[in-house]
């Protein structure tokens, strides 16, 4: 334990553990891990990911596993000024001591947080300098289906979910322990799902002017391929029944069931959409069931039932009566994200208080919609919000995209007009003499890896900010709120997620010069990046820049289930408006089906 | 009106008083105890605490109170646990006993909970003193630093914002005993401390009712509490700043609350 005076310190909560429900931590296990989340604890401890496998690994007789999550700045410079290192939560056991590190790495903005972490708990940033008795250091999350850009400092990776790939890596620790650390990572590396970047390196290369300016050229991708882990039943899989309760409050502080993973609706600038294929449903007496143990070891008042697309799920209507009587006795609200617009379900809306809705409208004209392929009328817009108002709703955000591939100002028009044309619906159905509460949001649209869009151009800071002062001065004539994403956080996000290798030194730099916490806008500076992109020699725009469909991408060597193949025909439908219907509707060949790993069935048929 | 004392020691004296009201919230949903729940659209625990106990502080005296619904005494509803099916009933005459509960209670608790001794409940003289099941079971699902030691059944709110107007509290510090302490109650006192970014300077002698060394390395001081409050650790703070002694790592644990009249919170006095 380190000897920090907690009582200096912003939310010593944080810090402290002992939360309801932690299990008995096993410190004489052969296989010693920490779960290390790469932001605060408000953050991680909400992750649902983090929830899952940290129970599962638990469960394990041979496993201990304990948690450990970014320190604030005032407590890492307590840390320096001590000279002690980062220790676990539950036994204050320092990182370095453990067998396994793994972290769960969510988002691109966190990756510098990977980085700190490692530095305050003393264990060498890069795997090269590591050596005999330095932990195992692993990354897996969302981010695993392009870790490049972290592949200096990983001694191996896991891609895809996680519920029977880490036991799987657990059980080869157990095998392995004592052995040496190349053996250990060789054995790790052998592991479907996973991969040590060291054993498989990647060259780069370039040409060379008269003038002796280097051009980047393209890459060589590991001689491995991965394959993407996905769990085949939601229904048989770990799960657990029971949540940590903190002591502190945290982002999503309530209980949280997945009613499906995966989503047949083939958005096309969607990552998650597309990773998690195909869909895979719990029935609802499983979810219910789930439920309820939860919210009774818990004592939390409040569960979410989650997906990617809630009003997709085929048992909805059973799921609400099985929970409906239950919540009503027991003083709990169940909420259901991700409803869709085209589907609101005005009888399952909240009704004891009419709090906002959210839409995720995405694109202002049928065009862009059909474009990036959700498959929304304006139509079923002002349908369902007609419905809402007359119910005695008054609070509205529409969430929407800057920047999609062949975006107009045309396009840009239309999200005001669609705004003003929700204005004046609401003063002709309103049950009540409330004004609306109307709010805009619009973020920068990033191209991702595995979507159809993921060779597009990243939009000028030129375009995207007329576009914002447009909306800005046009929405505000109607005392509609709006708000926009910050640009320069996006352009970091895009040169990360669509980054290789040789970003493992820019990343290092950003660290270096104070880069820690980039998720949170007090704290990330673009310039950080930029500096250090000039001083590896790196050009920003080939990450930012439309990409050659005939080129190497850095995450080809990964195998989702989704073919190139379909990527590029998606893509091609996109610059002609033409859409996609959903998985429900038929099956489009993704590849998927092909491999067997889905079933290619209707679901709910 | 269920009244309970409870302890708030490390690692939950880290935890806010904001935090502790969910916290204490999640504690009585565990438990299984019927609670009244507020009308309208929003609706909240009825729970009551008495005065915030600043951040770091421990102590052994805290007290809440919590309203049950008022056409039932104190119905205590099944636990969701299969093997404990029957309803505990409890009786309304047992009102005004206090019990202390010890760490068997809890361990007893715990395997009433888990089902391992159903028949404590259906015991054949029939009715389980309601206060003793009551800390039974939130002891049974309590975390960390946080321990209920006593439980009254009372039929009106306490008020403990009305009762309590001093708290005393032992604040232990190798050397701490060295500390210049007879002026504090003698006239005009002043400490610093930072409040929003700004020093002030303020004078706490109306805030401190009772300074003594105990042995060296611990004081004991009854402050202000409540409605006018000095806070435990600013006060420590500050007299240790005045006789150039570095407060860093003082433990300062609550013992009791006290009326204006200098008499000890009990529930008699409630």
């Amino acid at each position: 334990m380190n000897k920090i005076d907690l009582t200096k310190i912003t939310k010593p909560s944080r810090y402290v553990g002992g939360e309801y429900n932690t299990p008995k931590i096993k410190k004489d296990a052969k296989v010693q891990i920490c779960f290390c989340f790469p932001d605060v604890y408000e953050v991680g401890m909400s992750n649902l990911g983090m929830r899952i496998l940290y129970y599962m690994l638990n469960s394990l007789d041979f496993v201990s596993c304990e948690r450990c999550f970014a320190p604030w700045e005032d407590y890492a410079e307590a840390l320096h000024e001590k000279d002690a290192e980062l220790c676990s939560l539950e036994s204050g056991t320092p990182l370095k001591n453990f067998d396994m590190v793994a972290f769960s790495v969510q988002y691109e903005l966190c990756y510098t947080n990977v980085l700190y972490m490692l530095e305050l708990a003393k264990i060498p940033l890069r795997t090269a300098e590591r050596k005999q008795g330095d932990p195992i250091v692993l990354a897996g999350g969302p981010c695993s289906v392009n870790l490049e850009p972290l592949a200096d400092f990983c001694d191996f990776i896991d891609i895809g979910e996680g519920e029977d790939v880490l036991k799987r890596i657990a059980e080869c620790l157990a095998v392995t322990k004592g052995k040496s650390r190349a053996d250990i990572v060789a054995a790790l590396d052998q592991l479907e799902g996973c991969y040590a970047p060291s054993l498989h390196p990647v060259g780069f290369f370039y040409e060379t002017d008269s003038e002796g300016n280097r051009t980047f050229v393209g890459q060589s991708l590991p001689d491995k391929v991965v394959k993407q882990q996905k769990v085949a039943d939601m229904n048989a899989c770990f799960c657990p029944e029971t949540a940590q309760v903190p002591n502190l409050e945290i982002i999503h502080d309530r209980a949280v069931v997945e009613i499906f993973r995966g989503c047949a609706n083939g958005c096309r600038f969607c990552q998650a959409g597309f990773i998690y294929r195909p869909v895979r449903e719990r029935t609802p007496e499983y979810v219910a069931e789930l439920s309820k143990k939860l919210l009774d070891s818990t004592g939390y008042d409040e569960i979410s039932l989650n997906s990617l697309s809630t009003s997709d799920y085929s048992h909805l209507r059973e799921l609400i009566d099985y929970l409906t009587p239950y919540a009503e006795v027991n003083h709990v609200n169940y909420s259901l994200p991700s409803l869709r617009m085209d589907s609101f379900l005005g009888e399952y809306a909240d009704k004891k208080r009419k709090s906002s809705l959210t839409f995720a409208v995405e694109a202002g004209t049928q065009r862009l919609r059909n474009v990036i392929n959700k498959n929304i009328t304006e139509e079923n817009v002002l349908s369902c919000l007609t419905q809402a108002f007359q119910m005695g709703y008054s609070s509205v955000k529409l969430y929407f995209m800057l920047g999609l591939p062949t975006e107009t100002m045309d396009d840009v028009k239309a999200i005001a007009e669609l705004a003003y044309k929700i204005h004046a619906l609401y003063n002709r159905e309103k049950c009540s003499k409330k004004p609306l509460k109307l709010n805009v949001s619009a973020s920068v649209f990033i191209p991702k890896p595995f979507t159809p869009f993921q060779w597009e151009a990243f939009d000028s800071r030129e375009s995207v900010e007329e576009k914002q002062r447009y909306l800005k001065e046009t929405l505000r004539k109607k005392g509609i709120a709006f708000n926009y994403h910050d640009y320069d956080s996006s352009v970091a996000e895009t040169l990360l997620a669509r980054g290789d290798r040789r970003l493992g030194n820019v990343l290092e730099r950003v660290y270096k010069q104070g880069g820690i916490m980039d998720g949170w806008c007090e704290y990330f500076a673009l310039g950080r990046y930029i500096d250090a992109l000039k001083c590896e020699k790196i050009d920003i725009n080939e990450f930012l820049g439309a990409q050659d469909v005939n080129k190497v991408l850095p995450w080809d060597y990964v195998d989702i289930g989704v073919n190139r193949e379909y990527f590029l025909a998606e893509r091609e439908k996109a610059y002609k408006a033409e859409t996609t219907p959903n998985c429900y509707k038929q099956c489009n060949n993704c590849g998927l089906l092909e491999r067997g790993m889905c079933s290619g069935k209707v679901v709910g048929t | 009106m269920i009244v309970l004392k409870y302890e708030k020691t490390y690692p939950s004296s880290m935890v806010s008083h904001i935090d502790t009201v969910r916290l204490m919230n999640r504690i009585i949903r565990r438990s299984g105890i019927d609670i009244a729940y507020s009308a309208g659209f929003n609706p909240h625990m009825e729970i009551f605490f008495s005065p915030a106990l600043s951040l770091g502080v421990e102590s052994v005296c805290e007290m809440m109170a919590i309203k049950q619904p008022s056409d039932i005494e104190a119905q205590t509803k099944p636990l969701s646990n299969a093997t404990a099916k029957s309803t505990i009933e409890i009786s309304s005459a047992e009102s005004q006993i206090e019990v202390n509960a010890s760490k068997d209670c809890a361990e007893e608790a715990h395997s009433i909970l888990h089902g391992h001794n159903a028949d404590a409940i259906n015991t054949n003289t029939g009715i389980i003193n309601d206060a003793q099941s009551i800390l039974q079971r939130l002891n049974a699902v309590t975390v960390d630093g946080i321990r209920f030691t006593a439980c009254w059944i009372k039929e009106k709110n306490p008020n403990f914002a009305a009762h309590v107007y001093y708290a005393s509290y032992l604040f232990c510090l190798e050397g701490i005993g060295s500390l210049k302490i007879d002026d504090i109650t003698k006239g005009e006192y002043f400490i610093e401390y930072i409040e929003k970014g700004t020093l002030i300077k303020k004078d706490i002698s109306d805030l401190v009712k009772f300074v003594e060394v105990r042995d060296k390395d611990c004081i004991e001081a009854t402050l202000a509490c409540g409605n006018k409050n000095l806070k435990a650790d600013r006060f420590i703070c500050g007299v240790c700043a005045n006789n150039g002694i570095n407060a860093e790592g003082v433990k300062i644990v609550k013992q009791k609350m006290f009326d204006e009249q200098l008499n000890e919170i009990t529930v008699a006095l409630l």
